[in-house]
């Protein structure tokens, strides 16, 4: 046993190790989060600290509340500037790995992201936000018509 | 290239730049399955890496969850007319692609 961890962890480092060569930076994917098949575990994968629903309407969503095509849902997060936001995480409920992206920002950035994301079906989307004080979260409710995962 | 990439970087008078990035790229989940039943491997962008003058202001890290042929905005200031804006990326499969472009002065949105 003790020898397929140190092989793991030998393998685990090369990868890194490649990643570093190929593209020159520190580099890291958060595997267990992004393989997270539940929103829970996919939390609980991005952080161990306690997350505290948004109730002050820091978390604004820029996303239609009916998608035509699941395949192409334009999502949007800005959160208020006057918090030092460190990386905003975008999962969608349903999907069969609710996390889809994962967003570090310096602080020069504008706490503010944009991509289109697939949505297997109508769910609610997550914006988790890391910031100084802790991790806050919002959600919001996107219906769609045609789900984006057959192709 | 292979995989195209298309980057926009202006700067507006407040002094807020907007960075706009599109890539081409098929982004399989890995979940889809062919007409014939078998599935499509995975294959999609893992890291994307916008750099304002060689600093890091935007790292992003994906999942088969973005779309097809994603796009990335990205906000920030400090940047004038004229610094370099530099977009980085790399695949599940190791595949690269990396692209300059020079801040002009325009409108963000």
């Amino acid at each position: 046993m003790r020898d397929a961890g140190f092989l793991g962890a030998l393998l685990g480092l090369s990868e890194v190790g490649f990643l570093k060569l190929a593209y020159g930076n520190n580099v890291t994917w958060n595997n267990q989060a992004f393989n997270a098949e539940t929103l829970p575990a996919a939390i609980s994968a991005l952080t161990s600290q306690p997350v505290i629903q948004d109730a002050s309407g820091s978390i604004q969503f820029i996303a239609p509340p009916i998608a035509e095509n699941g395949a192409v849902v334009p999502v949007g997060i800005k959160v208020d500037e006057s918090l030092q936001v460190r990386a905003i995480a975008l999962l969608c409920e349903k999907n069969p790995r609710p996390l889809a992206a994962y967003y570090e920002l310096s602080p020069e950035a504008i706490p503010f992201i944009r991509t289109r994301i697939k949505m297997s079906e109508t769910a609610s989307v997550f914006a988790l936000v890391k910031t100084d004080e802790g991790f806050i979260i919002a959600d919001k409710l996107i219906k769609v018509t045609r789900g984006g995962c057959g192709g | 290239m292979a995989r195209p990439m298309r980057i926009v970087a202006v700067c507006d008078d407040s002094g807020l730049t907007t960075v706009r990035v599109l890539i081409r790229h098929d982004m399989e989940t890995g979940f889809r399955k062919r007409k014939d039943g078998t599935l499509v491997p995975a294959h999609f962008i893992k890291h994307v890496t916008v750099r304002h003058v060689q600093k890091t202001v935007l790292s992003a890290e994906w999942g088969g969850g973005v779309s097809k042929n994603p796009s990335l905005f990205c906000y920030f200031r400090g940047g004038v007319p004229g610094d370099s804006v530099e977009v980085s990326w790399v695949d599940t499969q190791g595949e690269t692609n990396k692209k300059a472009t020079i801040i002009t002065r325009g409108k963000s949105d």
